[in-house]
């Protein structure tokens, strides 16, 4: 067969149009893949800065009923990896945000000001609070220089009312049990990177009960948020956004779709620190603020017998304390545990680690205790915590509801089926009433109810595991597992959400709503 | 037989044809680079449609075959249904559909897609002249 010129012309052009174009194009999106990828953080020597605490917030001003607080979201810049600066996004500029302390009974105002450029929702993450100070992802907080609207991609319909211009003042009744809860973003699709980007801090409520324990207290009662992140080589946070002005399109780079991992771990915005303590017990309200990263904690060396006292989970006291020798968290969940340093002798160093990853990858820390002087100590762990926990009976439930956890094909994912729409109304749970609630999931996802604190009541059908004890706000529902968890809906009617607190998963959709009614 | 030809008009009806062709095929290839970044399966069906349109494009250059002007209609057709179909119902996403949002590119690629359309018809209507004319003489 003869090819005429003309022929081999067209062949050769229809060649370059139908194949080497198209191929040409999946090379460079994949190429725009492998460079998120390969980033990986400037190296940092671990144990090289000490721990540090972020300060305690003063109320504003005070009166009989109510501590009232002024919160102003904005940028800054922090020295996170030693002689680099990092941009942040803090409540008051700092990462962590500032530690409120809040007293059971004492109703706390936070006026929230948002001095960024896009807009937010404070959610207080464990707290029983009514549903237009929830942080519901559509109640969103303009900034300060927004004109009227908002920014399109954060703006959707279904919000509980009009959005707020510049500031908003969110009231937490604090009718609750003593316990460590933590506020942090929660607006609508970029939840995420907003996190990430460090708005998050501790909100730590005391109550009667957890003063008249003789547990460590002072400085020997400190917050560990725990997180991971990586850096760019300049010191900037590297954060897969599609569109990182977080203006435009939400959601991140197809290889993140699990969720993002940082290679770094930075425990209360310090990477990899050391605390020098006394041969005493310590307090440590543990929290994951990572966006995805599950921990599996333990100590090395380990001493003799279960080194972690829990005495606290995500709802408040323990009835009694639980020992563990290792204590798995996933992102969103506390444990308060109390660990006695007499075990080492003066002069240890005492690493605490993270059994989820390999020992070769950096993630596998987290920090260090340096044994460092002898002291005396009062502290004491007693055999009783609390009064009996009131949790409902499981014969009290009047319906159970069956949920799954799933993706979809086009890179969402899912509850039942179904991506969040704030316009449906998934569950009409009755003020009042108990409910089991069956969790499935196809992947590892923490699930995180709003409003209620609930116990788990089985996991793959037998007992909960050792570290389920207590109330629960969030709970790891790991793939192919069915977990049943018991709550009682009483607090406030209302709209809330519950959803996936891998904030990845939760930005691309794991979320639903439910109306206390 | 083929389209080649057909005097002037015809040519610049072909020219036209194939550049919105060519111009339909770099937007959806651009549009790969978008959507694949932000799931596999968002951006994988572009590629045989960017494809199409490239072959379809080269092909209207050397006077395509009045198959292959059927086929363009009615694979533009197509891509501009399945565009409306999700912007309008969604796409299937577990057990129910989500709309795409209408962005710029888009939009502009399914407006090419139509121009495209009229002027392959045109095309199509102008080969059946000359092979009626052809018969006449």
């Amino acid at each position: 067969m003869r090819i005429t010129r003309r022929g081999f012309l067209k062949l050769g052009l229809m060649g370059a149009a139908g194949l080497a174009l198209p191929v040409g194009s999946l090379g460079v999106a994949g190429a725009r893949l492998g460079v998120a990828d390969a980033i990986a953080s400037p190296r940092v020597e671990p144990f090289g800065v000490p721990l540090p605490v972020p300060p305690v917030l003063k109320p504003a001003r005070t009166d009989k009923t109510t501590d009232y607080y002024e919160i102003t979201q904005k940028k800054d810049t922090a020295e996170i990896l030693p002689g680099l600066e990092t941009e942040i996004w803090g409540y008051e500029g700092i990462f962590p945000g500032p530690t409120v302390e809040a007293r059971r009974g004492r109703r706390v105002v936070i006026r929230q000001t948002n001095e960024l450029a896009v807009p937010v929702s404070t959610h207080l993450h464990g707290g029983r609070t009514p549903p237009e100070s929830d942080g519901y992802p559509t109640d969103l907080i303009l900034p300060t220089k927004a004109e009227n609207g908002s920014s399109s991609a954060h703006s959707g319909p279904g919000s509980m009312g009009e959005n707020s211009h510049g500031s908003k003042d969110y009231i937490y009744p604090n009718e609750q049990r003593g316990a460590t809860l933590w506020y942090h973003d929660h607006s609508m699709d970029f939840t995420g990177p907003q996190v990430y980007k460090g708005l998050a801090g501790m909100y730590i409520l005391r109550d009667e009960v957890e003063d008249s324990l003789p547990l460590p207290k002072g400085e020997k009662e400190v917050p560990l948020v725990i997180c991971d992140r990586t850096f760019e080589e300049d010191g900037s946070f590297f954060y897969p956004s599609l569109d990182p002005s977080l203006e435009g399109e939400p959601g991140v780079l197809a290889s993140y779709h699990t969720g993002m991992f940082g290679d770094t771990i930075l425990v209360n915005g310090a990477p990899w620190p050391f605390m020098e303590v006394s041969n005493t017990r310590y307090r440590f309200r543990i929290l994951n603020a990572s966006n995805a990263r599950r921990y599996v904690l333990a100590l090395d060396p380990s001493p003799s017998g279960k080194p972690f006292v829990q005495v606290g989970s995500d709802g408040g006291l323990l009835d009694a304390p639980v020992s563990h020798q290792r204590i798995p968290i996933s992102p969103a969940e506390r444990f308060d545990v109390v660990v006695d340093f007499s075990r080492y002798p003066v002069g240890t160093k005492v690493e605490l680690k993270n059994l989820e990853e390999d020992g070769d990858d950096p993630a596998s820390r987290v920090m260090r205790f340096d044994v460092v002087r002898e002291e005396k100590d009062e502290s004491v762990v007693p055999e009783k915590l609390a009064p009996a926990l009131d949790f409902p009976d499981l014969k009290e439930a009047e319906v159970t509801r069956e949920l799954r956890f799933s993706s979809s094909l086009i890179g969402m994912w899912s509850i039942n089926g179904k991506p969040f729409d704030p316009g449906r109304m998934d569950a009409r749970p009755r003020l009042g009433s108990t409910e089991v609630w069956e969790l499935t999931s196809n992947a590892d996802h923490p699930i995180h109810l709003h409003l209620v604190h609930f116990r788990v009541i089985s996991r793959g059908g037998k007992k909960p595991l050792p570290q389920d004890a207590g109330w629960k706000d969030t709970v790891y529902v790991p793939s192919g597992e069915t977990v049943r968890v018991l709550a009682r809906f009483d607090g406030y009617r209302g709209r809330y959400v519950f959803h996936c607190h891998n904030l990845e998963h939760e930005d691309m959709m794991m979320m639903a709503n439910f109306e206390v009614v | 037989m083929e389209a080649r030809g057909g005097g002037a008009r015809g040519a610049r009806l072909r020219y036209a044809a194939a550049a919105l062709a060519f111009v339909a095929e770099l937007i959806h290839l651009w549009a790969v680079t978008q959507e694949f970044a932000v799931f596999p399966t968002r951006g994988l069906p572009l590629i045989p449609i960017a494809a199409c349109q490239g072959v379809l494009a080269m092909s209207l250059l050397f006077g395509p075959s009045r198959w292959m002007l059927g086929f363009g209609v009615l694979f533009n057709l197509l891509v501009a249904s399945l565009w409306a179909f999700t912007r309008i119902v969604g796409v299937p996403s577990g057990e129910v559909f989500v709309r795409l949002p209408v962005g710029v590119a888009d939009l502009a690629v399914t407006v090419v897609e139509i121009v495209l359309v009229v002027l392959l018809v045109e095309l199509m209507r102008d080969l059946r002249r000359r092979k009626w004319k052809g018969r006449q003489r």
